[in-house]
């Protein structure tokens, strides 16, 4: 193992694709063979779990430096019980930090070395040995297109799969630096979707099961979580606001209910100068209401109650203030005695009506002295007591 | 007389609607920002019998101010229209307390404090050379317009601010609601339209 450890490190360090064709090739034969090797021996591997750190940091540092060679050397030593060999890459200079690399399970076939060495690398040539496909991965290690494509692929590769296992936090974020060449966004997603392949062996780990092409970092849950709840409470104010069906989008919507919330506070401004303007002519308007109606009111009790907000009023009005809207509503007309006849026999109205009350006959008596109409004014009376 | 005035007053012990809400009442507080409860609150606004509870209490306090002051003035209407649609909201919203107590002196005078302050500042300040950047967060911009317009709500959440402008549209639909059906039956009684009381009692005025 150490003979074809050093062909392969005389290869390394010429990087040249072709070679590193040569070296997949001859590395994926060792690695099926280290298959036995893994299978046997449990405590070299857990033994490598130790020096994990290094080796992630060699990885990494492999990533970092860009260059391919020096990224197989891992790729030899995962299932290995070489410490040597370990020695040996420990020296190629860990520069990055943790790096994700799990532990290959004692049933270690070779998938898993594979997709272990996907996750700790960002070259396509490892995504693809993930798949399984040696033929597969030599077609796509000849279009070396740059590291952007293949992580590009490599997220469609691990996109394909339905189901992804979510990570701390902690760890996604270690993988990112591991890519200092390709472009963050493009990396990021695929090194951690390949990390979330490879196997789980700490126990803090919360699995959820993402949606498909959807990321399934802390974070971005979270997001989505956020959005979802604004989506909605914005579908229940388009619910509100009228005419907001063909609008799309925040924005627009956030125009239309600021509109409407504007028109709203305006007709209420509206609404209250009228109320105010209303008041002067009665004492508080609402005290002549149940005047008029006060002899059916009564008489239809049931029906009153049953009506709204007119009925409402009318129950208010029936009030001991009473004396008091006469006597106001007696001052309000009594300055006008030359305005049209319609306005004093509408003003006549309330006071008959008001009469109904003994006190307010007396009161009645002294305005229908000036009535211009007395027609009109015992219409109204007709009309008040029925 | 009292017995005369039908039972539209909200009476909590005679009707039972009113008792639904008290159990209601229970069950929303705790969890104010729930979906559902959110809904509820949303659709308490639409029903008749809150719009009645709201004409009724307008009515009674608009006549006490009238008492108490006797100037017509539009604001004053608008504030006692606005208080008492607060109190309606029962305390639960961002909006109706901060309507409750705006009318604090305290509040008034820091706001007034403010302005001042601010607009001092500025003058003495250098003027600001990149104004062009002013504009750039637009929809953040909105969203302060937005939070300025429902009371209270300047420095809330996207999501709360939401929550709280979808209770404070449907609370001002029913007070539209409530004073235009106040006002036409004010103004036609006071206009002297003759229709016979029996008439009157039977049509619903503006419906």
């Amino acid at each position: 193992m150490l003979r074809g450890l050093h062909s392969l490190e005389s290869c390394t360090y010429n990087g040249m694709d072709m070679r590193v064709l040569e070296r997949q090739q001859a590395r994926l034969k060792w690695l099926l063979q280290q298959q036995d090797y893994v299978v046997q021996n449990n405590n070299p591997v857990e033994l490598c779990v130790s020096s994990v750190p290094q080796f992630q940091g060699l990885i990494g540092g492999n990533l970092g430096s860009g260059q391919l060679v020096e990224l197989k050397m891992p790729e030899v030593y995962l299932g290995s019980d070489d410490f040597h060999k370990l020695v040996n890459l420990s020296v190629a200079g860990p520069e990055f930090g943790i790096s994700k690399m799990d532990l290959v399970p004692p049933e270690g076939a070779a998938d898993y070395c594979i997709s272990r060495t996907s996750s700790c690398q960002m070259t396509a040539r490892t995504a693809l040995m993930k798949e399984g496909g040696e033929g597969v991965i030599l077609e796509k290690i000849e279009s070396t297109t740059g590291r952007e494509s293949f992580n590009k692929r490599k997220a469609e590769a691990v996109a394909d799969d339905k189901c992804k296992e979510r990570r701390i936090k902690g760890e996604v974020e270690g993988e990112p630096e591991v890519k200092t060449k390709c472009s963050k966004e493009v990396s990021r997603n695929p090194s951690k979707e390949n990390s979330k392949v490879s196997e789980v062996q700490k126990p803090d780990y919360i699995h959820v099961r993402a949606r498909r092409g959807q990321a399934t970092d802390s974070h971005s849950l979270a997001e989505r979580a956020r959005r979802e709840k604004i989506s909605k409470k914005m579908k229940c104010l388009q619910d509100l606001v009228p005419g907001c069906n063909k609008i799309t989008g925040k924005a627009g919507m956030l125009d239309e209910i600021i509109n409407y919330v504007q028109s709203l506070q305006r007709q209420v401004e509206f609404l209250s100068m009228k109320l105010a303007a209303l008041n002067p002519s009665v004492e508080f308007n609402v005290d002549n209401l149940p005047v008029k109606e006060f002899p059916a009111y009564v008489a239809n009790f049931p029906a009153a109650a049953k009506s709204p907000a007119v009925a409402n009023l009318t129950c208010l009005q029936f009030n001991p203030l009473q004396k008091e809207a006469v006597s106001c509503m007696l001052d309000a007309t009594m300055p006008l005695p030359q305005t049209s006849t319609e306005g004093i026999a509408s003003a006549s109205i309330s006071i008959p009506e008001q009469a109904f009350s003994s006190s307010c006959i007396t009161q009645l008596q002294a305005f229908s002295s000036w009535n211009t109409d007395p027609q009109g004014l015992n219409n109204a009376y007709n009309m008040g007591f029925h | 007389m009292a017995s005369l005035i039908p039972n539209l007053e909200p009476n909590p012990d005679t009707s039972p609607e009113f008792q639904r809400k008290k159990r209601r009442k229970t069950e929303k507080r705790p969890g104010s920002f729930d979906r559902n409860q959110g809904n509820q609150r949303i659709k308490r606004w639409q029903t008749e019998r809150e719009q009645q509870i709201y004409s009724t209490k307008l009515i009674e306090a608009l006549r006490r101010s009238r008492r108490n002051s006797s100037s017509a003035a539009g604001k004053e209407v608008r504030g006692t229209a606005d208080r008492v649609l607060a109190i309606s909201a029962k305390g639960t919203t961002r909006w109706s307390r901060a309507i409750l107590t705006s009318g604090l002196s305290a509040g008034a005078k820091m706001r007034k404090h403010k302005k001042a302050n601010i607009n001092a500042n500025r003058r003495l300040r250098k003027p600001k050379i990149n104004k062009e950047k002013r504009k750039l967060p637009v929809f953040k911009r909105k969203l302060m317009v937005l939070g300025r317009l429902v009371p209270g709500c300047r420095k809330l959440s996207f999501s709360n601010l939401l929550e709280e402008t979808s209770d404070y549209i449907a609370a001002l639909e029913m007070q539209v609601r409530a004073m235009t059906a106040i006002t036409e039956y004010l103004a036609g009684s006071s206009g002297g339209e003759l229709q016979p009381p029996a008439d009157r009692l039977g049509s619903n005025v503006n419906s």
